[in-house]
């Protein structure tokens, strides 16, 4: 086989910037830990089972299939594995994160170290027992992963991080002294790669300042959080799982249990209602009892806290997860609750980001449950906007607005129905629901403005406090539909990067004056303090 | 606030006119196959008509609602959009919240010389920003005086 040129580091001559000089400082180029082959191996052997469970089973003709498929796995896919490993090199030089891959097809990333925003290190229980973690680099540029190690050692991992961070604040000071980006000059390179030489084999020394931790969840409170959330989803996922296991459960669970159980059982399959009951008891038992182990799974040791100007956040039981989140990449703080949480006082806080770890949906989870202090602790400690104490109230013609809309639509769902089967006409129970809804609604709509945040609150179930500092604003908008006109309403919507689409900052039916004069305010409070940054650029970026 | 420029109302109407031609047509073909039905309603080019005469109304008025509506303004750090016949929208996009600019023509654009403006920002909802209807000369010379404003400020 025909050995590539770049397994050395410092071998490339096409390099323009010639950014290899320098080498990663244990000398050459790295291979992942060797306990990836077995990992990988272990990911692969459900596959293996899949495709031969034809052959355990029964004597299934088409058998023979499965095997040739089976064969075809250890001699091609288990070697491949072994290949990839071969093939796989990373190092770090002074400006770049480097990773060489691919067996066919040969792949050369390069990541300059000042583009990677966040390095997360996650340990699933596989890597735990092993001792390895995983290593991905996001980027500012893109949503998904720039660069993965599969897998390292763990204290390899610490070492990648810190060496990153410890290369970006170096490059940080010499940025001050405005080079064009891209070139860096002798004395600088040297600085860097003496920096690196310096830098210890494992193990961190951060340099930066006491960490200073802003939340961290006690037992307690990580099992209150999965108390507050419900979700069928996991249940639904089961027992869609369920129906693929020979023999039924279902069958299995009543066979088990035929004698002690066989009165009642006789009893619910006579009345309908009582086994809907049931079923419908047990669902919501389920979703509860599995949301909260899914809680407890994530954010066990959930732990936030403040390095910099950086959030370092780690969590988890089973997979471990730790990463960064740059305090300016922060776009808008999200309070959030619904009214159980707020019967008892809790809240939970979310901030938007952007261009990072979308796997949250774009928002990284500050405090997965807490009191209104730890909120306010929280944004103060990371020079947000606080929240606001007072919210203005939005035009209580929303109150009519919202029950016309609900009327039109039980005339559609009910009423025409009702033609034909005249029990439809049960569904009109529903509307003192739908008054009381229309209150609280209007009681928790409502906006904040200062001079340097605007806040916008919203929704009945699933209440958001969306607190934008005034500078992340991107456009600002008044928008008032046909409806909205006739009673002189508005819907004001100032647009952040990353915000969401589906459940966003609208505030709806403020008086349409007001939400023009509104609008107005907030860009020109966005003007006035982006002009001001322009001035003093190293103020914020 | 400055209007479009008026030929947008062509293209509008050519694009809208294509979409009702298609929709009548169908009607048409529709009252053909029932030609010989002993049980019809209506005589034979009623419907097509009134769908014709209705989507002709569309054709025509639509786009001139659409227009009436349509301002943009260009101030010294932002960018000012109106628009909307049902929904009326005011939008403010400040300059140096420009990705970047993209100027574009569709076929029949081209045929009578207007352009797009595409505004992109890092926002959600005003990810990208249309401004329809504009001269090709007056698109490309507000994407340069746009342009100035692109700042490589992070977010």
């Amino acid at each position: 086989m025909v050995d590539e040129p770049l397994t050395e580091p410092n071998s490339n001559p096409e390099d323009p910037l010639d950014l290899h000089d320098s080498h990663d400082p244990r000398g050459e180029a790295k291979r992942l830990h060797p306990l990836t082959l077995v990992q990988r191996v272990i990911v692969s052997l459900p596959a293996i089972v899949f495709i031969l469970l034809p052959v355990f089973r029964d004597g299934d003709s088409m058998a023979w299939f499965n095997l040739v498929l089976a064969g075809m796995y250890v001699v091609i896919f288990v070697p491949w594995i072994g290949l990839q490993y071969l093939k796989f090199r990373y190092w770090i030089t002074a400006q770049e994160l480097v990773i060489h891959s691919g067996v066919l097809t040969r792949r050369k990333r390069n990541i300059p170290v000042d583009r990677i925003q966040n390095i997360v290190i996650e340990q699933a229980p596989l890597q735990r027992i092993l001792g390895t973690a995983k290593v991905v680099v996001f980027t500012a540029g893109s949503a998904t992963a720039e660069g993965m190690l599969e897998y390292v050692s763990l204290a390899e991992a610490q070492y990648i991080r810190s060496v990153v961070r410890q290369l970006q604040a170096a490059m940080k000071d010499v940025s001050v002294m405005e080079k064009p980006p891209g070139e860096v000059d002798e004395s600088t390179k040297e600085s860097l790669s003496q920096l690196l030489e310096s830098a210890p084999d494992s193990g961190l020394v951060e340099t930066h300042p006491e960490p200073n931790i802003l939340y961290q969840l006690s037992p307690r409170r990580t099992v209150l959080a999965g108390v507050f959330r419900f979700s069928l989803l996991y249940i639904a996922a089961f027992f869609s799982l369920l129906q693929y296991i020979e023999p039924d459960p279902e069958r299995m669970f009543f066979w088990l249990l035929r004698g002690p159980l066989e009165p009642w059982q006789d009893v619910i399959t006579g009345s309908p209602w009582l086994a809907g009951a049931l079923a419908a008891f047990g669902a919501i038992s389920l979703g509860w009892f599995s949301g909260i182990l899914l809680t407890i799974n994530r954010y066990h040791h959930f732990r936030i806290e403040r390095i910099g100007d950086k959030l370092h956040r780690s969590h988890g039981l089973m997979t471990l997860k730790e990463g960064t989140i740059p305090l300016r990449r922060i776009q808008a703080y999200i309070v959030r609750t619904h009214p159980l949480m707020a019967h008892f006082g809790w809240f939970r806080l979310e901030l938007q980001t952007m261009g990072m770890d979308l796997n949250e949906s774009g928002f990284e989870v500050a405090i997965p449950i807490g009191r209104r202090e730890d909120v306010t602790h929280f944004l103060n400690k990371v020079g947000a906007p606080s929240v606001p104490t007072t919210w203005a109230p939005v035009s209580k013609l929303t109150i009519r607005r919202f029950l016309t809309r609900s009327f039109v639509a039980l005339t559609i769902l009910i009423g025409i129905p009702a033609f034909w089967r005249i029990e439809f006409l049960w569904g009109l129970l529903i509307i003192p629901l739908l008054i009381v809804m229309a209150f609280t609604r209007y009681r928790y709509l409502g906006y904040a403005e200062s001079s340097e945040s605007f806040a916008v609150r919203r929704g009945w179930f699933r209440r958001h406090e969306w607190i934008i500092p005034i500078r992340k604003l991107q456009t600002a908008s008044v928008r008032s539909s046909w409806f909205q006109r006739r009673l002189g309403l508005a819907t004001v919507y100032v647009d952040t990067a990353g915000a969401s689409p589906v459940q966003s900052a609208d505030l709806i039916d403020v008086p349409f004056k007001l939400g023009e004069d509104l609008v107005r305010r907030v860009y020109d409070r966005f003007s006035s303090a982006a002009s001001a940054s322009a001035d003093a650029p190293s103020s914020e970026e | 606030m400055t209007a479009l420029d008026k030929s947008i109302l062509n293209v509008w109407r050519i694009k809208s006119g294509l979409w009702a031609g298609v929709l009548s047509t169908g009607v048409l073909i529709w009252d053909i196959m029932n030609f010989f039905e002993a049980d019809r309603i209506t005589l034979f080019g009623l419907i097509p008509a009134a769908v014709m005469l209705f989507l002709g109304v569309f054709v025509f008025w639509i786009p001139a609602l659409r227009y009436r509506y349509w301002g943009y303004e260009l101030r010294e750090q932002e960018l000012l959009l109106v628009r909307g016949i049902f929904n009326r929208v005011h939008t403010i996009i400040p300059l140096r919240r420009i990705q970047h600019l993209d100027v574009s023509q569709d076929l029949f654009e081209r045929e009578y010389d207007v352009a797009k403006l595409i505004v992109h920002t890092a926002g959600t909802k005003s990810s990208d920003v249309i401004l329809p209807g504009l001269s090709l000369d007056v698109a490309e010379t507000l994407r340069d005086e746009m342009k100035e404003f692109i700042t490589d400020e992070a977010l």
